[in-house]
Formats: C-alpha cells, structure tokens, sequence
C-alpha cells in the first residue's frame, strides 16, 4: 500500500510539473508535432504482436483497457 | 514456376492490394505480417488487415481482422512448453482468427466517443470483449484526457488427454484514464493510470506443479487486482529531423508482484521518404510468493517453472526501416493517390538474461503496407 501511495504521489507531482510548466500551443506551430515520424506506431490495430509477446513473457504487463482479451497464445 | 513470373507476382500482388484499397474507399487500409520464432522451437505466424473508413461526416468505421497460426513443439523436459499432453511427440499446431469492430463519433468540436467489440477463437481458448472510449479536449487541444473502460469475459479451455475439452470461465473489468499534454511545438507528454480486476480461472490449465509430493494442475488464486502509472515524453528534433521519445512504466498488483519498464525510441528522416527507427526496452519484476497472499487460500500455489511468476528481466531491441511510396509517385503521377502510403520494415529481438533464469530469445520480424488517402 505505501509503494502504491508513493507512486500515486510521484504521478501527481510529475503532472503538476507538466501541467503548470506548459505554453499554449498554438494549431498554426502543430507541424512538426503532426509530423509521422512523431507517432510511426499509430497503427489501426489495437494492439500490436509486440505487446503480445511482452505479455507473454511478463506478469507485470498488460492490464489496463482497450487493448483486445485474453488469447491463449499469451500463456 | 518461371523467374520472370516470379518477379511480376510482387507487382501484381502490390497491385491488387492498391485496387482493394481504392475499391472500399477506406481512409486507411493496414496489412501486416509477423512472424515470431525463440529457442524453444515455438513458433508463431500472424497476418491481419484493418481498416479505418468515414461512414458520415463524423462517425468513422474501424475494423479488424487477423489469423495467426503457433506452432508449439512436442513436448520435452527442456522446454516445459505450455500445450495439451495430448499426441505429445507431435508439435502442437493451432489456429487463431480475432476480430476488432468497432466505430468512433466526434459528439461534439472537442469530444469524441468510440466503442469496439473484440472477438478471439482458437480451440482451446474464446475471448470477447467490450470497450467504451470517451476523449475530451481542452485549449484549443493542448490537453486531452481519455477514459476507457473495458469488460471482457473469457473461456479457457483444456484439451485432455483423451481428446475432450473442459472450459473454465474468466472475466476482466478494466478502466484507464490517460491525459496529453503539448508542452511545446516540438514536445508533449502522455501519462495515464490503468487498473484491471481478473476473476475467475487464472491458472495455464497445461502448467504443472508440485504440492505434498504430488503433481497437480498449476492452481492461482481466483481473484486478481492490477495498477500501473506511466509516463512518456515525446520531442521532435529539428536540427536532426528526428524525433525519440522516452516511457517508463511502473505496475504493481495485489499477488505481490511489482514491475519497471523503461522504453527508449529513436527515429529519423535519412531522405525526405525513408525514416530509420531504433527501440531499446527494458522491463524487471519481482517475482510473486503466494505465501503471503492476503486471501490465504491454502491451496493456492505456484510452479517454480512458470516464468512470469518469477524474477524477471527481460531486454528488447529492434530496428526498422519505413518508406513513403511519395517516392516512387514523382515519376509516376498516375500513381499520386500513394503519396501518403508507406511500407515498413522492422526486426526486433527479445532475450532475458541467461545468467539469471532459464535462457529465452526470440526474434521478430514485422512487415506492413499502409494504405492512407
């Protein structure tokens, strides 16, 4: 319970920081942020064969929504 | 088969994938292949397509499809492969077919809403879900947040020895809220939370364990609750014309289980049609003692066999090639609806660290033509 209470305070701070410390950026300076080579993974799928295979591998992965259920080539 | 028909067949096969594009005047048409092999012989062979289309102004159609064969070999004592004992001196060979559809609605300028359902079938195993995505912009988009939730309810089943299949239910409640953040005209961060409920049969109904001299089926308790926080940074690199991004992950869950991941991406333009990618991702557990399991079942247990219940490290590193057809348009402007399609190469390879715990590697290779209009 305490890792967990240290990780949820060390999410608030670092959002804090992000929050607060953020210009307002404008549509008109979004070009490089559009760019694709900002976000090549942008794939339709909704999960790729990579996070498969780390969940495979890794009790700690995986979790969370909106990715595709359970499959039995992930055991 | 003659040389110079095998030489056209690429062509032609790119041709009629370009004519099914156009054909469903889709936004955005993806087909990817993998193919995955470690050194424990298994084998796995993927290939699926999406496809991304406005049905009206503002609701747009997503769907899906994918096949994948595994190839499992027999069974031995080195590789402790997770697969039925049945005709164990043969390899295990199933099939699987998964299907995603789903549709996304701008509601309001700021406000978008998507719902998908999943669907997954193999012999052994059937997987449905639903999930629900509601996205909330503010300041002229500088900050978005998303809500998703997610229930999925599965069947786990167990080929036995004698050629009948036992099903054993699961079900999963999901929810994460992630936020993005522009920072600056080259820079934004994303951070989100997610949390998961697993109840019911958890356990590989293939793995083994040892209890009081006996050998019985792995048995985990049924009940399972998961957190992880992550965050990640994304800079592009104007003087380079670049761009790398940085993530790093922590996951806990109530079995005793804790996690680190750190993910480093790096890509860059080597011409104004071909960009170069390289990854490096470290991932470490703690491994997870039922002893102390809170629900005190006293008959959960684990075998000491299962890797992704122990400690763990596991290292991932990849490379990969992306080319825009643009390219090949210039002197072809019949060809010009390609300019925005592209087609990538990427070989990636995952290995942990023999010293520690039973060797694994395995490579990836992943090829993908993306159509976009």
């Amino acid at each position: 319970m305490r890792i967990a209470a240290t990780a949820a305070a060390a999410f608030s701070l670092v959002l804090a920081l992000a929050l607060g410390g953020c210009a307002n950026v404008k549509p008109y300076e979004r070009e490089k942020l559009a760019d694709p080579i900002m976000n090549l993974d942008n794939g339709l799928g909704k999960q790729t064969l990579e996070q498969k295979l780390f969940s495979t591998r890794e009790a700690g992965t995986g979790g969370g929504a909106g990715v595709g259920g359970g499959c039995g080539c992930a055991k | 088969m003659r040389l110079r028909e095998i030489k056209a067949l690429p062509k032609a096969l790119f041709g009629v994938l370009a004519l099914l594009a156009a054909l469903a005047r889709a936004d955005q048409i993806e087909y990817t292949a993998y193919t995955f092999n470690d050194n424990g012989h298994n084998h796995v062979a993927t290939t699926s397509f999406s496809l991304l289309k406005t049905l009206f102004e503002k609701t747009r159609l997503v769907l899906d499809i994918e096949l994948d064969q595994t190839t499992i070999p027999p069974l031995d004592a080195f590789t402790g492969a997770s697969r039925p004992p049945r005709q164990s001196k043969s390899p295990f060979v199933k099939n699987r077919g998964q299907v995603i559809a789903g549709v996304q609605r701008d509601v309001f300028a700021n406000t978008e809403i998507s719902a998908d359902y999943y669907f997954s079938q193999e012999v052994d195993y059937q997987s449905q879900s639903v999930v629900g995505t509601l996205s909330q912009s503010f300041a002229e988009k500088n900050f978005t947040v998303e809500l998703t939730g997610q229930y999925t309810l599965d069947s786990v089943g167990e080929i036995r020895i004698d050629g009948t299949i036992v099903n054993r239910g699961k079900e999963t409640h999901s929810a994460g809220l992630r936020i993005t953040q522009l920072l600056s005209p080259v820079a934004f961060v994303r951070m989100g939370v997610d949390a998961q409920r697993d109840h019911g049969f958890l356990s590989d109904p293939y793995r083994n364990g040892e209890l009081g001299g006996d050998t019985l089926q792995e048995h985990v308790p049924d009940l399972r609750f998961r957190g992880a926080g992550w965050i990640e940074y994304d800079r592009y690199m104007t003087t380079l014309r670049g761009s790398w991004s940085l993530e790093y992950r922590y996951a806990l869950d109530d079995w005793g289980l804790a996690s680190h991941m750190l993910w480093l991406k790096f890509n860059k333009y080597v011409t104004p049609d071909w960009i170069i990618t390289a990854q490096y991702r470290y991932y470490i557990q703690d491994g997870i003692d039922f002893t102390g399991y809170s629900a005190g079942d006293p008959n959960a247990f684990f075998k000491a066999e299962d890797y992704k219940l122990q400690n763990s490290e596991y290292n991932f590193v990849g490379v990969g090639a992306t080319c825009y057809l643009r390219a090949f348009c210039r002197n072809h402007p019949t060809w010009d609806f390609l300019r925005r399609s592209s087609v990538a190469l990427k070989y990636s390879r995952y290995f942990n660290d023999a010293t520690q715990q039973k060797n694994f590697a395995g490579n990836l290779l992943e090829s993908r033509l993306r159509f976009e209009f």
